[in-house]
C-alpha cells in the first residue's frame, strides 16, 4: 500500500514536474531540437525520476 | 433594312407573342413586319423595321420574308421600340442589337431578358409589379434600376470612384475612396422605406433560395449585395459571396482535421517565456511582484502542459 502511494504520489509530482521542465527546455533549446519527441523523452524521464523517488521515499528503512 | 430583331421564344405559345408585339407597337415611327420561323426546335419571332414607314416598301418587305421561308402569319404592326434595345444610325437605317434571350426562373417567379448593349450588356428580370434593369459595361461599371409599376423608382450608379444613389428628386453620391458617414446614413433613410428595394431584395433572396447559377440569376444575386450593404445590410455581400462559392467549397474534402498539438503548446510556452521575462524586468523594483510573476508563469506553463497531454490522446470527448 506504501508503495502503490507512492508510485502514484511520484507520478502526480512526476507530471507537474514534467510541464515545468518542458517549459524552461522549450525556451533554452536550439530550434531543431525543438521536438514533440523531445519533451516526451523528457516528460517520461522527469515522471520515472519522480515515481522512484516516490518509491523510494515510502520504502521501509532499516532501524 | 430588314431582320432586326429575333426574339427567340422557346416556350413561348407564338401566337399569343405575336398578337402581343403588335398591340404593343407604337403608333408613330416606321412600320414593322412580324413572323416566326423555326430554329433549333425553337420559335424565333422575327421583326423587321422599315424606316419612314412607307406601305409599299413594307409590302416589298413582307414578300421579302416570305421568300426567305419565314412562315406563319406576316403581318404588319405599327413600330414596337423598347428602352435599351442598343438601336443605332447606320447609313440612313435603324439597326438594332439582335436577339433578346429570354428565359425564366419559375421558383423565385423571375422571367429574364438579355441583350446586348453597344457597351456592355442588360438584364431585364420581372417579377409582378417590380421590373429590375441592369446595365453592365465592360469596365465593371452597372447601373441597376428598380421599378415598381405605377410607383417608386429607385436607381444605383456604381462605377470605379463612386456609387450614386436616385430615388425621386433625391441623389446621394457615395464615393469610394473616402469613407463618408453622412452619405451612407443618407443613402439608408433614402432606401428605407423603398417598396422597390424591399421586392428587388426579395426576388434576389428567392434567386438564392431556388440556387439559381444562370447568369442573369446571378447579376442580380451580386447586385443585391452592393444593394443590402447600402441599405445596412452589412452582411449581405458575405452571405453572397458563401452563396456564389458553395459549389467550389463542396468540391473540397478535408484530408485530415488534427490539430498540431506540439505547435500550438511550443508557441504558448514561448509566449509564457517572454512574458515572464518582461514581467521579472518590468517589476525589478519589488521582489513580491516578481514571486507573483513567477507564480503566474507556472499556472499558465501548467495549463498549457495538460491541454497539450488532452489534445496528443486523452481526448474523452
Amino acid at each position: 500500500m506504501r508503495q502503490l502511494l507512492g508510485v502514484l504520489g511520484g507520478m502526480v509530482v512526476g507530471l507537474l514536474c514534467a510541464g515545468v521542465s518542458a517549459a524552461l527546455l522549450i525556451p533554452a533549446l536550439p530550434a531543431p531540437w525543438r521536438s514533440e519527441a523531445t519533451v516526451w523523452t523528457v516528460a517520461a524521464a522527469v515522471i520515472a525520476l519522480c515515481v522512484g523517488a516516490g518509491v523510494a521515499l515510502v520504502r521501509p528503512r532499516p532501524r | 433594312m430588314r431582320v432586326v430583331e429575333r426574339l427567340k421564344c422557346p416556350r413561348a405559345r407564338r401566337g399569343s407573342v405575336w398578337v402581343l408585339l403588335i398591340v404593343a407597337g407604337a403608333i408613330t415611327g416606321s412600320m414593322t413586319v412580324i413572323g416566326w420561323s423555326t430554329e433549333r426546335g425553337s420559335n424565333v419571332l422575327q421583326r423587321s423595321r422599315v424606316p419612314g414607314g412607307s406601305r409599299s416598301v413594307l409590302n416589298r418587305e413582307v414578300e421579302a420574308a416570305r421568300r426567305e421561308g419565314v412562315r406563319g402569319e406576316i403581318g404588319v404592326a405599327s413600330r414596337a421600340t423598347h428602352a435599351g434595345s442598343g438601336g443605332a444610325q447606320r447609313g440612313g437605317a435603324v439597326v438594332e442589337a439582335v436577339a433578346a434571350q429570354v428565359s425564366r426562373s419559375d421558383q423565385a417567379d423571375l422571367t429574364f431578358e438579355i441583350r446586348p448593349l453597344e457597351n456592355g450588356v442588360q438584364v431585364v428580370g420581372r417579377r409582378g409589379r417590380l421590373e429590375i434593369t441592369k446595365s453592365v459595361h465592360p469596365g465593371g461599371e452597372f447601373e441597376l434600376e428598380l421599378a415598381v409599376a405605377r410607383g417608386d423608382k429607385v436607381t444605383f450608379a456604381v462605377n470605379s470612384e463612386s456609387t450614386r444613389v436616385s430615388r425621386g428628386k433625391t441623389n446621394v453620391t457615395l464615393p469610394h475612396g473616402t469613407p463618408d458617414e453622412a452619405a451612407e446614413m443618407k443613402i439608408r433613410r433614402l432606401l428605407a422605406d423603398s417598396p422597390a428595394v424591399a421586392q428587388f431584395r426579395a426576388a434576389a433572396a428567392a434567386l438564392v433560395d431556388t440556387e439559381d447559377s444562370s447568369p442573369p440569376a446571378l447579376a442580380f444575386v451580386v447586385s443585391d449585395a452592393a444593394v443590402g450593404a447600402l441599405t445596412g445590410d452589412v452582411g449581405a455581400p458575405g452571405r453572397v459571396a458563401k452563396h456564389l462559392g458553395r459549389n467550389a467549397r463542396g468540391r473540397v474534402r478535408p484530408a485530415g482535421m488534427a490539430a498540431d498539438c506540439y505547435t500550438v503548446m511550443e508557441t504558448r510556452m514561448m509566449f509564457a517565456s517572454n512574458d515572464y521575462q518582461q514581467c521579472w524586468i518590468s517589476t525589478i523594483y519589488n521582489s513580491f511582484y516578481q514571486g507573483m510573476c513567477s507564480w503566474r508563469w507556472l499556472l499558465q506553463v501548467e495549463s498549457y502542459w495538460f491541454s497539450f497531454i488532452s489534445c496528443s490522446g486523452i481526448n474523452w470527448s
